[in-house]
């Protein structure tokens, strides 16, 4: 066996031996990646009753899917959450970026990490710091009231929604960070003295020259912070309340409790595809809005 | 204002920490003129002009244009338009929103603008290229569209750095004869910043040759050339041979110079600058030196020497002669005329002379 | 192709497949594994059993199908049909085990003992009961003999209550409240279950699978009374912070659910480790020592009813059990059992708790 591959490898030009290189990344990302989504989309048409799982190829989950409007209701609430976490992240992550790449001008990477330091955190811990910031005797009611501000905790803080956007904003903001940084710190300052030239002010210089040049590190970014988030299960479930419940923990809660893999996995295929659409949807519109700056 | 100081630069100095870019320049430029800043890489000029747009404060002196002091206004609010060294045409905008750029804030009608950029367009030669991508251009197309983009607004001031530096040879020869025709049709000051001697001396009107931040002349083209003021600019602007000298009598401006090398000869100068007894640098360019394989018939103006070097450039040939009493070689520029004579009696390294006319004579200080 | 042959062994391991072990396995909840619950294992054969654990059986559940196994696995009673139909587990010989008759009577016949032909598929190691625990400073008014769970609707204490995530343990507590059987239950008994699931939803300030946020938000003041275990009670009241009187709800008319965690054997025991030692592993669950370590160190009582008799008389007094007659007190609670259709019921639960259902 050793033999053979080796003879197949050894006979073969230049680009073999690149991708023989690659074998173990390639090798990985099969494992890792195309293999359980196969596994998913197999699963997706198959049913499930009790401890069975009946291989014959049907539709009827994705039916199931289609026809229920709950289901409906929390996959448009994933959407609507994840697209504000992004909107928020990105609003607040691009001062920042563009703090460091246009106002810093020495340390800028010391910079950086302080801005990212959210990131060289755990997830949970993260989740749970904002548990504490946002709870019932945390940070702000406790502040609150300390000034006498208000009288008893608030409680709209937590269980709610706002709860998981701000989680997941403050999760999420150094992945937004970064991209943006890159494409802001890529923009030759000499366009930038052009426009101004050209009879610009400051801030028709930022709508027309550094916001669509920095423009595909902002679709990085919300890509980056979209995606994720939709499936996100861990933010809601701790923080989210009933109303900040999403799509991933029903997904979660079809692959566990409720011990049906099959109607899970088409919810997930589902979810999926909605989410694959909607980002090309926002690519090609933005990009097209963008395109119209002149 | 009087059309002689429609710019006018007073007591300007701008520095980088150390580095003093520009060194309490005065400067006065005329309405449609085509200025020229000539000097070495780092000596100041693209300060000098980023100045004039107002991307750099100065730390002193005060910048007029028409009267009105600009020194302290912002680059968009300047009637200064800049071509830069690397063009920065905006990436993300084809060809013609380019060159709409700076109109956008005029408000015209859809149809006036497509109407404006196209007369633009095709000014610049490039009709039909209006929805190209920046990177879809050549760099001589790229440098047009600047040039465009900066002159569809009508600026007092066209200041342009380097525009043409990063072209090759011919593609460059063309540009500066249309960039000069381009500045007659438009009228618009030109401020043009260059390292090239020769261009500088083919396009302008007048020249500021510039030295470690400082004015060394200004002066036309020709005047450059034939009557530099120091032994910098003399150098800088073509190449000189200079002979040490001593200035005997001054008499109505007629100047007697003593040389061991030249001898005595008599020269004009309009300039009060020198006093009787000076020692002063006498330069005189090669092509005013006339080879000869026989003796002339005359006693002053010649040198006499050997033929060391030849360095054969097509239409003419520089020949290096060596004479007694100066380690220098004489350089001596001649047109390819009667090569083949000449260069026989140099292979028997036979005495050759050197003849001049003292009107061609260059005084300088001696610094 | 060493890279090929590393990356294959490893898969091996990370899916569970493992080199002959001597020792028996036991895959339990997280924290069952402490030593005094192994103690006796190691008395026996002078070696520590194999221990792994799971955070929640349906973890486990899945975990198992997928192809890991252990010779003896610590679900509780009502996940007994579920494991027993997926062929995960096989039926015990009572007879092996020196503890079974140490067990009350009521404990060794509830529902999920015994399957019809008479064979016993798990035996009870801990039990534990799920009710309500108020704050009776702040909800005096449902104190004592006027314990009703009814404060979990009461609309003075909206956004002020804590519900349990499990659909084991609310699902038929809520029912229970209207007058339903969970376990067995008509259509449209369920439907008024769901109206009711519905309003406790909008009521509740927070639904958890985690007791300690339940606790820290009873002992914050931030609710007034939470669906609880009774461990859960005696944590509040070991919190030397929190000072408010709470009672653990025994409504006069509403018997509260009893649940049962124990063993059950693998189906696959014995082929690895000698079933002996599997065996020795459940009577180490059962052990005295466990069972006073269970009373003392985790407020649960154990089903060893000798363990009351040597555990310290202040842990006894928060097992909110009667331990005079254990069979009588339990036999005065409902038993924890599976609810037919739960997958659905687990399902509709959620929707219901995102509010969309
Ligand atoms: N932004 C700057 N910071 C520091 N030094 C500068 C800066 N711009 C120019 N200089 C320095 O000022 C001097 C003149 O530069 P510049 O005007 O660019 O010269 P030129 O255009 O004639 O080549 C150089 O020594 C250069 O290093
Ligand atoms: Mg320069």
């Amino acid at each position: 066996m050793q033999k053979t591959l080796e003879n197949i490898f050894s006979t073969s030009s230049e680009t073999f031996k690149a991708y023989r290189l690659l074998t173990p990344s390639i090798l990985l990302l099969i494992i890792v990646f195309a293999f359980p989504i196969l596994f998913l989309i197999t699963y997706s048409f198959w049913t499930q009753d009790y401890v069975t799982i009946d291989t014959t190829l049907t539709l009827e989950n994705y039916k199931t899917v289609i026809n229920k409007s709950s289901y409906h209701i929390l996959i448009k609430r994933s959407l609507t959450i994840s697209s504000l976490t992004t909107i928020v992240t990105v609003l607040l992550a691009y001062p920042m970026a563009y703090f460091v790449a246009f106002v810093v001008k020495e340390r800028k990477l010391l910079w950086l990490i302080i801005l990212t330091i959210p990131f060289w955190t755990s997830y949970l811990l993260r989740v749970f710091a904002w548990k504490l910031i946002l709870g019932y005797n945390g940070v702000i009611n406790g502040s609150l009231s300390n000034l006498g501000i208000i009288e008893s905790p608030l409680s709209f803080l937590l269980y709610n929604p706002f709860a998981v956007f701000v989680t997941l904003a403050h999760a999420w903001s150094a992945f937004a960070i970064l991209p943006i940084y890159v494409s802001l710190e890529k923009i030759d300052r000499s366009l930038l003295e052009a426009a101004a030239d050209l009879g610009d002010n400051a801030f028709k210089r930022f709508c027309r020259i550094t916001f669509p040049l920095s423009f595909p590190g902002v679709l990085a970014a919300s890509l980056i912070i979209f995606i994720p988030t939709t499936g996100d299960y861990i933010t809601p479930k701790l923080v989210g309340g009933s109303e900040g419940i999403m799509v991933a923990n029903l997904i979660q809660i079809m692959f566990g409790k409720a011990n049906n893999w099959p109607l899970g996995s088409s919810i997930a295929v589902i979810t999926m595809i909605i989410v694959t659409l909607s980002v090309i949807l926002f690519v090609l519109i933005s990009r097209w809005l963008v395109s119209k700056i002149k | 204002m009087n059309s002689n100081n429609f710019i006018n630069i007073e007591g300007i100095t701008k520095t980088f920490g150390s580095v003093v870019a520009v060194n309490n320049i005065d400067l006065k430029i005329k309405q449609g003129e085509f200025f020229s800043l000539l000097g070495a890489s780092g000596c100041g000029k693209t300060t000098l002009l980023r100045l004039l747009a107002g991307f750099e404060k100065p730390d002193n002196g005060r910048i007029f244009i028409e009267d009105e002091n600009i020194t302290y206004l912002l680059p968009n609010q300047r009637p200064t338009n800049m071509v830069f060294q690397n063009y920065a045409i905006f990436p993300h905008m084809d060809v013609a929103s380019n060159i709409a750029y700076g109109l956008r804030k005029e408000k015209l009608s859809k149809k006036e603008l497509n109407l404006r950029v196209d007369q633009y367009l095709e000014l610049i030669k490039l009709s039909g290229y209006g929805n190209r991508k920046a990177d879809q251009l050549s760099g001589g197309q790229r440098q047009r569209v600047a040039l465009a983009r900066a002159l569809i607004i009508k600026p007092k001031v066209l200041l342009l750095d380097e525009p043409l530096g990063a072209l090759d040879k011919q593609l460059r020869a063309n540009m500066q004869i249309e960039l000069r025709s381009l500045q007659k049709d438009v009228g618009i000051t030109f401020v043009f910043v260059t390292h090239d001697q020769e261009e500088s001396l083919s396009m302008s009107d007048r020249v500021a040759v510039m030295s470690n931040g400082n004015i060394l002349q200004v002066s036309s083209p020709d005047h450059l050339y034939e009557k530099p003021e120091n032994e910098e600019v003399a150098n800088f602007i073509g190449t000189i041979n200079f002979f040490e000298g001593r200035i005997s009598s001054i008499n109505n401006e007629v100047y007697t110079l003593e040389s061991k090398i030249l001898g005595v000869t008599k020269t004009k100068s309009i300039l009060n600058l020198y006093s009787t007894g000076e020692e002063v640098l006498i330069g005189i360019r090669p092509e005013k030196l006339k080879l000869h394989t026989n003796k002339p018939e005359q006693n002053v103006g010649l040198i006499d020497g050997t033929v060391e070097n030849i360095s054969y450039l097509g239409e003419r040939s520089h020949y290096y002669i060596k004479t007694e009493g100066l380690s220098k070689l004489i350089s001596v520029s001649s047109q390819n005329v009667n090569r083949a004579k000449i260069n026989k009696l140099i292979n028997d390294k036979k005495k050759i002379w050197i003849s001049f006319d003292s009107e061609s004579l260059i005084l300088t200080k001696k610094g | 192709m060493k890279i090929i042959r590393d990356i294959f062994i490893s898969i091996l391991f990370l899916t569970g497949f493992s080199v002959k072990a001597e020792e028996a396995h036991l895959y339990t909840w997280v924290d069952q594994d402490d030593v005094p619950f192994i103690q006796y294992y190691i008395d026996k054969y002078g070696a520590e059993p194999k221990t792994s654990v799971f955070e929640d059986e349906d973890e486990a559940f899945a975990k198992l199908r997928a192809g890991y196994s252990a010779d003896v696995y610590g679900p509780c009673s009502y996940e007994i049909p579920r494991w027993r139909d997926a062929g995960l587990i096989q039926p015990i010989d009572v007879s092996k085990l020196e503890h079974w008759e140490k067990i009350p009577d009521s404990l060794r016949n509830m529902p999920g003992v015994y399957d019809d032909k008479g064979q016993v598929w798990f035996i009870p190691h801990l039990f534990g009961n799920t009710s309500v625990i108020v704050n009776t400073k702040l909800a005096p008014e449902y104190a004592g003999d006027n314990n009703s769970w009814d404060i979990l609707w009461d609309p003075k204490y909206k956004g002020r209550i804590g519900v349990l995530a499990g659909a084991v343990d609310t699902i038929p507590l809520v029912a229970a409240h209207i007058g339903v059987n969970a376990y067995n239950m008509t259509d449209d008994e369920w439907e008024q279950v769901k109206v009711k699931l519905r309003e406790l939803v909008v009521q509740a300030r927070l639904i958890t699978n985690v007791t300690g946020e339940l606790e820290s938000a009873m002992a914050q003041g931030e609710v007034v009374a939470v669906e609880a275990w009774n461990d859960s009670y005696n944590n509040l009241i070991w919190d030397e912070e929190f000072t408010d009187p709470v009672e653990y709800m025994q409504p006069k008319n509403q018997k509260i659910f009893s649940w049962v965690c124990g063993f059950a054997l693998s189906s696959v025991a014995g082929k690895e480790a000698p079933i002996e030692k599997a065996y020795a592993l459940i009577d180490s669950g059962l052990s005295v020592g466990a069972a006073q370590f269970l009373i003392e160190d985790w407020g649960y009582a154990p089903a060893n009813a000798d363990g009351f008799g040597v555990a310290s008389e202040e842990a006894l007094e928060l097992i909110i059990v009667d331990t005079s007659d254990v069979d009588a007190w339990l036999a005065n609670t409902i038993f924890q059992e599976v609810m037919p259709n739960l997958d659905k019921i687990v399902e509709e639960w959620e929707l219901i708790r995102a509010g969309v259902d």
